[in-house]
């Protein structure tokens, strides 16, 4: 059919199917900006266009629909290079992060301002409910929409666009914008899909229907027939190689349990079979004449299930150690199942017993926690669930991957850069030298990127045919065949006595991994690791075990267990001060730790090895807490208009880490250019948080020349050094540490040459803005530009380059306190978050704006996992919520009435000019602080989240 | 998939191609959806029948008393139309509302919204509540083409929504051309939407209205239907709609819920009443 319109003011004319998705004819036209992110379910909107005017979801046109319309795209709003009053409003603001449907919120926040010139709150937030946001939550966008009117109407903006910290910096410490935003806001080219070329094959994947199953047969041969199918890889043809997905560094403390195709199946969506075609169509007909045959088995889905004497195992193979085997492993071998069970080979003795459905398993502690709670006045004993959640990112999981001149390019969506070039080397044999991985921007991560969940089939499929290979996870594969957060059960014991003083705590941890044992030691860990080391108490203990289970997969998400523990503490904290008779507050504020408190309970909670005892750094914890405290008026009971709405508030501290002391390692490499400006290779991965801008601060500050100056290159594996990867908050803190060493090293190095080319003593030369030196006796400068053209001019020395790196046994923990109140009315059990307040101290905050927005964004996301997220399995498992409307994701409807982020200026000795972690530490607050208020309101205890206004009722006995 | 799309540009044309492969295409809000259960060959696309927009103050459409006071509202209407529009009665816009997505409001119309007859409908419990009527055309009833294939008139029929839910089986090659809202002063309606998010399906709603003394109630109930039960026989009609635990809640808690929503309702209504 013949379809005529208009798209942003140029009549274009398609012939095209009328059925078409018209998101897909406006994307062949060249409007990569409008994305999918749902497959067609109408709730993300990163495919949100206008249509006359009007803002509709153009997945949920069809093509047929635009013909004789006006159709107007995010692109046409602004182009990097000029950027719209509403687009750049919102890269002032800090919104615009990972990214993916920057656009879209851009073009509908431009269609609000161009009818309604002065918004209220309300329109605003009418305008942003079409557009689901998990970075940077929708706060943040009030002040965009402030600051684009101010711009609209004045020329500039009145309005402050984040506070501004430590004045002696020009750069580090201001609100200046990210780098990479304009690019994405304006929606160019920047993820993995465009990147694809014009051959490129597309993969699709055959899921197990069962949860567990061997797999009997698998014939392939009517498939292989359909037109276009260039190859079908499965067990049987795959490399016979044991692996793990988990993006760790190497030796991972992950056992290696998995092949690309397993014979037995232990998930519903496990992988069976991967199709190669040249057309969608084609390997969609391929996947439909795969015949499988299954050989079902019982599986287990719960912690207490896999625990069962006699429960069905999920793995039952061989057992290999590469360090550190048990004596008695060969006889723990002869006990091993049927051959398709496969094998598990550990890196290191994780505690595991596979024979029981055990992973992972760690116990210590220090003091002595039985004399402990014998000698209490109070005690409380209690045990907490959490749900399997999903990181959700609006970019799902996707790769590109091509031979290019004999090596392997692949173009990953991914928190890891050289983790997935090491797997992707064990799965294809290929040395590293031979694989190219070209991070492109992320589209959201949370710690499901930091897994090779897809990278590793792509790129074997690549490199197996010799064919560019394109994959995308479906919005399904997303929750079925992913990383989820790692269900658990906890019980807490703890004790006190009168004055308030905890006197012990035990920490009980379960843990379900599901069918593979990514981070199964790790993010456990976590939940005692990032939270026992809050109290300031002598008697501490931790016993946990880690299950292997038949649900979706479990791995790495923003926080690790940290939300977990945290929650499951603070809530007994807060039920054993009322059991005592105190004031929670009270009790929290003489029990925290203080910068020098030595924290031994760090000694056995390494990462799989001992880790370091150290004093606590900077620590802004207290005033996290008493700031927060004045703030939310504790203490003042709130009383609603409704008699049927009770008020409650709680808090609770929390705190988390900077990144792995002893483990994690960064490396940057930076170059002096001709013209005297900067290039930064840098090995971290910018997923969205500004990494790249807080590593061009750093540059900037330290060789005092303008931000625009310096090019942060990141996460490419041939340009750029070793970097571990953006995982457990050590972005800013080592790849930063990393910049630093680079940047001063490049400093002396210009110092020494323009001592040289000026004749003047080093000691009496300085840097200054905008990148020159200046003799203090003289007067004389020398520009960069002049120095560098002078070193590359055929009689110099050559180009200035310097090599920095960074490790370090130092800790430096950010802390903070989030605090909620809620509204719960007591006949139908409904919760509103009237007020949360999250309170951080991140040591320096390089970029502010962003800070900001990432706490909210992460305080949001967790306020979800509170209330509404939860993966439902049927008695099958099959997971009957693996979508975006059903699974309960927070929108802007579901953000706090009253929502504040607040950063606690704390300077940190071991951070880059004071800075420490910010954004995965806003994960830990909600449940507990959600949870206390609750009790607050209503006077029960929440011992599961999501917290559901069924679970409230029947705690409140009223079902 | 790949499907033929036919662009009807009357109302003869778009009722006249109908036959059980085919689907009328309104906002695609639902159809073009994920999951949707609409599996058409063809779809008969809508979106330039004149006809079929529009919401203008009217009589009773069944009496045609012109001193009756409703609100005639076509079909292709988007629920975003209802929201801008003065003389939509706030109880309709408050339904209109629990599409909580600016973007599939705009697209979403009024009587593509009833065609689907999803049990988590954001309309129909208020407008049997309401004791909303219906147009509809189809080619039963109406006059046949002539020779040559021309001519021909779609039967036309208005019946009250809870007629249409009765018979709607045998009006599947109909057509929703509009919907009548009653805009007496003395028609009092209340709904209530519960779902997990304000984008979650909903998992229950309900809806009572009063006129005089007449009571009406609309209740939907996700992956169980729709109900117009008597304000007396609500709770058979929940026995007999087999409501059964999913993943938003218990059976128990969802009758609970129905129950004290229903009684509030009655209450507010009753206070409503006297107080005017």
């Amino acid at each position: 059919m013949k379809i005529s319109c208009v798209i942003n003011s140029v009549p274009r004319t398609f012939d095209a199917d009328p059925s078409m998705k018209l998101r897909e004819l406006l994307v062949q036209a060249g409007h990569v900006c409008v994305r999918d992110s749902d497959d067609s379910e109408g709730f993300c909107g990163s495919d949100t266009i206008l249509m006359d005017g009007k803002p509709v979801y153009s997945n949920l046109c069809i093509a047929a629909e635009a013909d004789g319309t006006e159709i107007v795209t995010p692109d046409a709003l602004g182009s990097s290079m000029k950027l719209s009053a509403v687009q750049q409003a919102m890269v002032d603001a800090g919104v615009v992060q990972s990214a993916y449907n920057a656009p879209a919120a851009a073009l509908l926040l431009t269609w609000l301002l161009d009818r309604v010139p002065d918004p209220t709150r309300e329109q605003i937030r009418d305008a942003l409910s079409g557009v689901y946001i998990r970075d940077a939550g929708y706060e943040a966008y009030y002040l965009a929409v402030q600051l684009a009117r101010e711009k609209i109407r004045g020329g500039a903006y009145e309005s402050i666009t984040a506070p501004s910290f430590r004045p002696e910096y020009h750069f580090i410490g201001k609100p200046a914008g990210k780098v990479d935003a304009p690019q994405l806001v304006a929606g160019e080219r920047a993820y993995v899909e465009d990147f694809l070329s014009s051959d490129a094959c597309v993969m699709k994947v055959l899921r197990s229907p069962h949860a567990s199953a061997y797999i009997r047969s698998i014939d392939t041969s009517e498939a292989e027939k359909v037109p276009g199918v260039v190859k079908i890889i499965s067990s049987e043809n795959c490399p016979d190689i044991y692996y793990m997905q988990a993006g760790q560094g190497n030796p991972e403390p992950s056992p290696h349990d998995r092949r690309l195709f397993n014979r037995k199946v232990r998930h519903v969506g496990d992988r069976v079979a991967a199709v190669v075609a040249e057309t969608m169509e084609a390997a969609e007909e391929a996947l439909k004449l795969i015949h499988v045959e299954y050989e079902v088995l019982k599986p287990v889905f719960t912690v207490e299930e896999a625990m069962a004497e006699g429960a069905p195992l999920v793995h039952n193979g061989i057992v290999e150690y590469r360090a550190g085997a048990p004596a008695d492993l060969e006889e723990y071998n002869k006990k091993a199942g049927d051959e398709r069970e496969g094998r598990v080979i550990y890196q290191f003795p994780l505690g595991a017993d596979i024979r029981h459905n055990v992973a992972a398993g760690n116990s210590g502690g220090i003091g002595d926690v039985e004399k402990a709670f014998a000698e209490a006045d109070a005690v409380v004993e209690r045990t907490y669930q959490t749900s399997q959640v999903q990181q959700v990112p609006l970019e799902p999981h996707v790769c590109f991957a091509r031979m290019e001149g004999g090596r392997l390019a692949v173009y990953a969506s991914t928190q890891v850069p050289y983790h997935v070039r090491r797997i992707v080397g064990w799965v294809t044999g290929l040395p590293e030298n031979k694989i190219h991985v070209i991070k492109t921007r992320v589209g959201g991560g949370y710690g499901s990127k930091q897994d090779i969940l897809v990278e590793d089939l792509t790129a074997y499929a690549a490199f197996v045919t010799g064919r560019p290979v394109y994959y995308r996870n479906t919005r399904e594969e997303e929750f079925i065949a992913n990383s989820t957060r790692h269900p658990m059960r906890m019980r807490v014991k703890m004790s006190g006595k009168k004055d308030g003083t905890i006197t012990g705590i035990f920490m009980e941890v379960r843990a379900n991994t599901g069918p593979y044992g990514n981070h199964c030691l790790t993010v456990p860990m976590n939940s005692c690791s990032k939270t026992l080391p809050l109290f300031k108490c002598a008697n501490m203990a931790y016993d946990l075990k880690v299950y292997y289970t038949n649900t979706p997969p479990a791995g790495a998400y923003q926080g690790y267990g940290t939300p977990k523990g945290t929650y499951a503490l603070m809530m007994a904290m807060a039920e054993l001060a009322e059991k005592l008779g105190c004031d929670y507050k009270e009790m929290v504020l003489k029990n925290h730790v203080e910068t020098g408190y030595r924290l031994d309970i760090l000694k056995g909670l390494g990462e799989g090895r001992e880790g370091n005892v150290v004093p606590v750094g900077s620590c802004g914890l207290r005033e996290a807490i008493l700031k927060g405290c004045e703030l939310i008026e504790w203490g003042k009971k709130e009383i609603s208009d409704d008699p049927d709405v009770k008020i409650g508030k709680g808090f609770a501290m929390i705190m988390q880490g900077s990144g792995l002391p002893g483990l994690d390692h960064s490396e940057a490499i930076i170059k002096m250019e001709t013209d005297g400006t900067v290039i930064l290779n840098s090995g971290c991965a910018d997923i969205g948080t500004g990494l790249d801008t807080v590593c061009a601060k750093i540059v900037s500050e330290t060789l005092c020349m303008p931000l625009e100056h310096v090019t942060v290159l990141s996460g490419d594996t041939d340009s750029a050094a070793f970097d571990t990867g953006a995982y457990a908050s050590s972005g800013t803190f080592f790849s930063g540490n990393a910049a630093v060493d680079a940047a001063r090293k490049l400093k002396k190095m210009v110092l020494e040459e323009a001592a040289l080319q000026m004749g003047e003593a080093e000691e009496d030369l300085e840097l200054r803005l905008p990148g020159e030196v200046v003799s203090k006796r003289s007067g004389k400068v020398l520009t960069y530009g002049q120095m560098s053209h002078a070193l590359c001019a055929g009689d110099g020395r050559g180009m200035l380059v310097a090599h920095g790196s960074y490790i370090t046994t130092a800790s430096s923990v950010p802390y903070g306190a989030h605090f909620a109140q809620v509204a719960v009315h007591t006949k139908t059990g409904q919760i509103r978050v009237q007020k949360y307040y999250a309170l951080q101290d991140a040591g320096t905050p390089i970029n502010p704006e962003l800070a900001l927005c990432q706490m909210y964004g992460a305080a949001l996301k967790s306020v979800g996992h509170t209330l509404y997220e939860n993966m439902v399995l049927d008695e099958k498992g099959v997971c009957v919520n693996a979508n975006m409307t059903d699974y309960g994701v927070p929108t802007v409807w579901e953000q706090p009435d009253d929502f504040r982020a607040i950063l606690i200026d704390v300077n940190d000795a071991d951070g880059p000019f004071g800075a420490k972690s910010i954004s995965e530490i806003a994960c830990n607050g909600a449940a507990p602080a959600i949870g206390i208020a609750i009790h607050d309101a209503v006077g029960v205890w929440m011992e599961s989240w999501p917290m559901t206004p069924e679970k409230i009722l029947r705690h409140m006995g009223t079902i | 998939m790949e499907r033929n799309v036919i662009i009807a540009s009357t109302l003869e044309e778009a009722v006249g191609c109908k036959t059980p492969d085919a689907a009328f295409y309104a906002g695609g809000t639902e159809i073009g959806r994920l999951g949707s259960p609409v599996d058409a060959k063809t779809l008969i696309l809508l979106k330039k029948i004149p006809e079929l927009y529009g919401i203008r103050v009217t009589g009773d459409p069944e009496t045609e008393n012109p001193s009756g006071s409703w609100l005639r509202i076509g079909a292709m209407c988007s629920f975003q139309e209802i929201l801008d529009c003065d003389a939509a009665p706030a109880w309709l816009k408050t339904a209109v509302r629990y599409l909580a997505s600016l973007p599939r409001r705009f697209k979403a119309t009024v009587g593509g919204n009833i065609a689907s007859w999803r049990s988590d409908s954001y309309l129909i419990p208020t407008l049997l509540a309401a004791g909303a009527k219906l147009e509809i055309a189809g080619m039963e009833g109406g006059e046949d083409p002539d020779q040559n294939g021309n001519g021909a008139v779609p039967g036309r029929r208005i019946l009250a929504l809870k007629d249409y839910m009765e018979e709607r089986e045998q009006l599947g090659n109909w057509l929703i051309t509009a919907v009548y809202a009653d805009l007496s002063h003395d028609l009092k309606v209340l709904s209530e939407h519960f779902s997990n998010t304000a984008q979650s399906h909903a998992y229950l709603s309900l809806a009572m209205g009063k006129k005089g003394e007449d009571y009406r109630i609309g209740m939907a109930v996700a992956g169980c239907g729709i109900y117009a039960p008597g304000i007396l026989s609500w709770s058979r009609a929940w026995k007999e709609a087999g409501v059964r635990d999913d993943l938003y809640g218990s059976e128990e808690y969802k009758r609970y819920l129905a129950g004290i929503t229903l009684d509030e309702f009655y209450e507010r209504l009753n206070q409503e009443a006297s107080v005017n």
